[in-house]
């Protein structure tokens, strides 16, 4: 028996015997080889970003829609002045020109909720609970009331709440009516307060084909993450909406012709699980960036409709605290990724962008790839802003 | 447990009673007084370490509604031993009488300085030491106008810093 044996350095030898050793080296060979082989599944991206320095705006911008014409594919990209609410500033990528469409004065237009260009020469956008359709060159407009269906404030940030193909508009939003600060009350939030609102533009009326909450399926557990909407894009060739939420890898998916549900899972060996939201601290701010900085967040998921293929961003966890530092990380420190998906949800390839320098929430999808905008632009000091393309 | 004789005892003991001294000796912010201290190097603030002040923070990643309660706050205390440290140039640089109180943070380090003040918060300061730290609960803004009444009730020496 070896319970009198004293652990030293003479004897500790025959606690782990050569063949031990061996052993243990031979797994952790074949862990680590598998580890790899799973991370091996993701083939890098050879994108290159062009262009990097050559949309520049002289003011803070967000990024609204992009819409490609004429036989040789122009490419006209719109973007939102965030100092003039009234401005809307159009970058032609074939000429490289910048021009500003300014909305009628006429119009009490303040802040737009959604945006959608829809031909070179006309664009959609949602203001204080109208659907407006604009003709740049005929000044002309047409507004349709869609106030009654509780409306309140436009998708997640860096969302596309308002997309429109052929004649069906489609308008993702929730209310924001109450504070949310128990679990009872972020479970009736999730259930009752998600709208979809699907119109028909052909029509003399709008109509209303779905308008409500989400279907009880899409719901993944009565556990909160910290999210409080899952992103969501459109794919108009097959019919389908798709939701992801934040914390997990499972992709939510209605046809909303045959208004059946699907799921299906992406596997980013990168992402982790996140931990259960503590719901006693949803006013602890300190709590929130914590947990938001150490855990894998997936940020959007993006329809690109010139290449039928998905664009998923996904931040990474890191550390919230150093002990080496007077300052804590935030999410913005936290590297991050888009993977590329085929219309099937494979993943085609991965592009990785470093912390601080791009921003997740800030992408739209092109005929070439990809715009990102650097992440200075929503520095408060800065009074420009600056967008690269990736193309892959 | 044969490692358990009586020396292990004593040093166990030892270590226990020297971990107590600290903590009884300092204060129960010492790590964030150190931090702090720091940072108000940085600020070139005029703190004289014989007095009491009250720091009111109204960082970047505050809710708005935080923001302007607390600035609310500050701006009816007269006393010249109250400061605010806000990373926003918004509505907060306007008056001229308040402007010499005012710390605008451009460096975004008080947006990320390891302190619990991510959303609007009070930091209650005197002799070189941090004493407390509240912060708003963006459920009930108003609820914060009651803690700093009842810690000003217990503190006494603070209540110079924030009344006429």
């Amino acid at each position: 028996m070896q319970n009198n044996t004293k652990l030293s350095p003479k004897n500790i030898r025959w606690f782990i015997k050569p063949p031990d050793i061996l052993l243990s080296f031979l797994l952790f060979s074949i862990l680590s080889s598998l580890t790899s082989c799973e991370h091996a599944k993701l083939p890098e991206a050879s994108c290159t970003a062009y262009l990097t320095d050559s949309i520049t705006f002289p003011c803070q911008t967000r990024i609204l829609s992009s819409v490609v014409y004429g036989s040789d594919k122009k490419t006209n990209s719109y973007f939102y002045d965030d100092e003039d609410n009234q401005r809307v500033i159009c970058f032609n990528d074939k000429g490289s020109s910048i021009d500003a469409i300014s909305y009628p004065h006429s119009l009490p237009i303040g802040k737009i909720s959604g945006f959608y260009a829809i031909t070179e020469d006309s664009f959609a956008f949602i203001e204080h609970k109208k659907l407006f359709l604009y003709g740049v060159k005929s000044k002309k407009i047409k507004g349709f009331d869609i106030g009654g269906y509780g409306i309140k404030c436009e998708g997640a940030f860096g969302q596309y709440p308002l997309e429109i193909s052929d004649s069906l508009a489609f308008y993702y939003s929730f209310e924001d009516t109450f504070a949310i600060n128990t679990q009872k009350k972020w479970e009736l939030y999730m259930r009752l307060t998600y709208n979809e609102t699907v119109f028909n533009l052909n029509r003399e009326r709008i109509e209303n084909i779905k308008a409500g909450g989400f279907p009880i399926e899409i719901y993944p557990d009565s556990n909160c993450y910290y999210s409080f909407c899952p992103a969501r894009c459109i794919n108009y060739k097959q019919h389908e909406i798709i939701y992801l939420y934040q914390q997990s890898n499972t992709i939510y998916i209605y046809n909303y012709l045959n208004k059946t549900f699907r799921k299906t899972i992406v596997p980013n060996p990168h992402f982790y699980p996140n931990e259960k939201f503590d719901m006693n601290k949803i006013g602890d701010f300190d709590y929130i960036s914590k947990y938001l900085t150490e855990n894998c967040r997936n940020q959007n998921i993006i329809y690109n409709k010139f290449k039928n293929e998905y664009y998923l961003t996904s931040t990474y966890k890191r550390n919230y605290e150093n002990s080496n530092s007077d300052e804590t990380a935030s999410p913005i420190d936290k590297t991050w990724s888009i993977l590329v998906l085929d219309s099937n949800f494979s993943i085609k390839t991965e592009i990785n962008f470093p912390a601080k320098k791009y921003d997740f929430a800030s992408i739209l999808a092109l005929q070439k790839g990809v715009l990102v905008g650097y992440y200075s632009n929503f520095n408060s000091t800065s009074n420009y802003s600056k967008y690269a393309v990736f193309e892959f | 447990m044969q490692c358990l004789n009586s020396n292990c005892y004593l040093i166990s003991f030892l270590l226990l009673f020297a971990t107590n001294c600290n903590e009884s000796g300092g204060s129960q912010y010492q790590k964030e007084t150190g931090i702090f201290n720091r940072y108000l190097k940085t600020t070139r603030l005029a703190i004289k370490k014989d007095s009491t002040y009250l720091f009111i923070c109204t960082p970047g990643s505050a809710c708005v509604g935080c923001n302007q309660h607390l600035f609310n706050l500050f701006s009816t205390a007269k006393n010249g031993n109250t400061f605010l440290l806000t990373s926003s140039r918004e509505n907060y640089s306007n008056s001229s009488v308040l402007k010499d109180r005012i710390y605008f943070d451009s460096t975004g380090k008080l947006d990320r300085i390891n302190l619990p003040i991510r959303n609007a918060s009070v930091i209650f300061y005197g002799q070189g030491k941090i004493s407390g730290i509240v912060s708003v609960n963006p459920d009930a803004p108003d609820s914060i106008d009651y803690k700093i009444t009842q810690w000003l009730k217990i503190h006494k020496e603070f209540q110079n810093a924030l009344t006429p």
